[in-house]
């Protein structure tokens, strides 16, 4: 799975532990998430996009080996 | 349970081993035990180096207002909980195939710290691994 929200982070100028602080989350989480390493709940997922003011869909992006 | 209620029972808890490992070198010692003082030593003094490093690292995430605890970290720990379980069954019936030849104070202590350091061995390497789900 790869995600956007480095890239989107970086939009809104946040650091890693201020996003993990917005989301309820600690910083190694959203280190995992970044990679893709870590398949987060949809409350977290949903948490995640709404501070980087996108979707669930654009943040996450499921790769054709995740389907199997 | 807050963050600053785990730090306080952390510190706590870390006190109370550290003063017990503290009176086990002394003994150790006064009855000239110097190798069994300095391995007890030598494992409190790692005990506190790792532990401050831990503590160091949680009180700035407190001051940041990053919790303690989060989705993955208690998953992380499920399975740890988990693997030490069946880690903990075999070092139990190893202790018990050979409990003719040890003593039964020291079967209990093996076991004991066998079932901790399996569980934290478990939560440490798995909080490195990536797919946990």
């Amino acid at each position: 799975m790869k995600t956007r929200i480095k890239e989107y982070r970086a939009r809104f100028n946040l650091t890693q532990a201020q996003l993990a602080q917005k989301v309820g989350a600690r910083r190694e989480t959203i280190v995992f998430l970044e990679k893709g390493e870590y398949n987060p709940s949809l409350k977290l997922a949903a948490k995640v996009a709404r501070e980087l003011g996108t979707t669930i869909d654009e943040l996450f992006i499921l790769e054709d080996s995740d389907y199997d | 349970m807050k963050s600053k209620t785990i730090l306080i029972l952390f510190v706590s808890m870390l006190s109370v081993i550290i003063v017990g490992l503290s009176i086990v070198a002394i003994r150790l010692l006064s009855s000239n035990n110097i190798i069994s003082a300095l391995l007890v030593i030598i494992g409190g003094l790692l005990l506190i180096i790792i532990s401050f490093s831990v503590l160091k690292r949680e009180i700035g995430y407190l001051k940041e207002g990053i919790p303690f605890d989060d989705e993955r970290s208690k998953k992380t720990r499920m399975y740890a909980a988990g693997y030490s379980y069946f880690i903990s069954i075999y070092i139990w019936l190893t202790l018990l195939i050979f409990q003719s030849h040890i003593d039964r104070d020291d079967i209990l202590i093996t076991g004991l710290l066998g079932m901790a350091i399996s569980f934290w061995l478990s939560w440490a390497i798995l909080s490195k691994r990536k797919g946990i789900e």
